[in-house]
């Protein structure tokens, strides 16, 4: 099923690369339970917005299916829409 | 050979997203936080983007790579950039360290203008409460 079986230095990269952003998908976890304020919470939004699109690279180069991109692009721009709209309601909340 | 810059490239993403995830858990306050996760985590998705480009070097898939660069690129500041905003206007707490506050001004001028708005409110009456809610908005929005 992997394609990579013929480079070890490639399976230990994509191996190594999940572990790597499964431990920081546990910080940013660690962090949106924790966060002091409002604003920390919506930051680590930001940061696992950009994990996941790691993990889907990985999980690309594991499998070789390069359909999966869509889903990255897509991601990048929800997570934008999400930043402006948690912006805005955070300020509407102020102004009242 | 190619196989190894792709490792490499894929690894060294991965470590800046981690070292942007340490960032987030370690740093004081929301400013650094941000500061974090906007340049760090942006240049290893950059990073992971030019590997899986050079694992499969097709068309569709550098269009894709780029597109999600450039939403990256352009979208990741401007999103940084109100959420600070909201919350240097939410008075969030600040860690030790900083020498200036480049905003202040700016935030006691819109509290003056505000504190201003509401007393000419409460001597116009009903109709008067009503425009100065409009007024808030259009300033909201002017504002971002």
């Amino acid at each position: 099923m992997t394609s990579t079986e013929a480079y070890p230095i490639l399976n230990f990269a994509i191996y190594f690369s999940f572990a790597t952003l499964t431990i920081s998908l546990f910080a940013g976890l660690y962090r949106l339970l924790t966060g002091p304020s409002l604003p920390d919470r919506i930051v680590v939004m930001d940061l696992v917005a950009s994990l996941v699109i790691g993990l889907i690279i990985t999980y690309i180069m594991l499998t070789g299916q390069t359909v999966y991109l869509n889903v990255a692009v897509a991601i990048a721009l929800l997570v934008f829409m999400g930043n402006i709209a948690f912006a805005k309601y955070l300020k509407r909340r102020l102004d009242q | 050979m190619m196989e190894w810059i792709i490792s490499i490239l894929l690894m060294t993403g991965s470590l800046f997203m981690l070292v942007a995830a340490i960032g987030v858990v370690k740093l004081p306050d929301v400013y650094m936080r941000m500061h974090a996760i906007t340049k760090a985590a942006s240049l290893g998705a950059i990073l992971m983007l030019a590997a899986v480009f050079l694992r499969y070097p097709q068309w569709v898939v550098g269009i894709e790579a780029l597109m999600v660069v450039m939403f990256v690129i352009f979208t990741s500041p401007i999103g940084a950039h109100m959420i600070a905003r909201v919350s240097h206007r939410m008075k969030v707490p600040i860690g030790d360290g900083y020498v200036m506050d480049e905003l202040q001004d700016e935030a006691d001028r819109q509290s003056a203008e505000r504190a201003g708005g509401k007393s000419g409110e409460t001597t116009e009456g009903q109709s008067g409460k009503k425009d100065g809610g409009k007024g808030g908005e259009k300033i909201d929005t002017g504002k971002l």
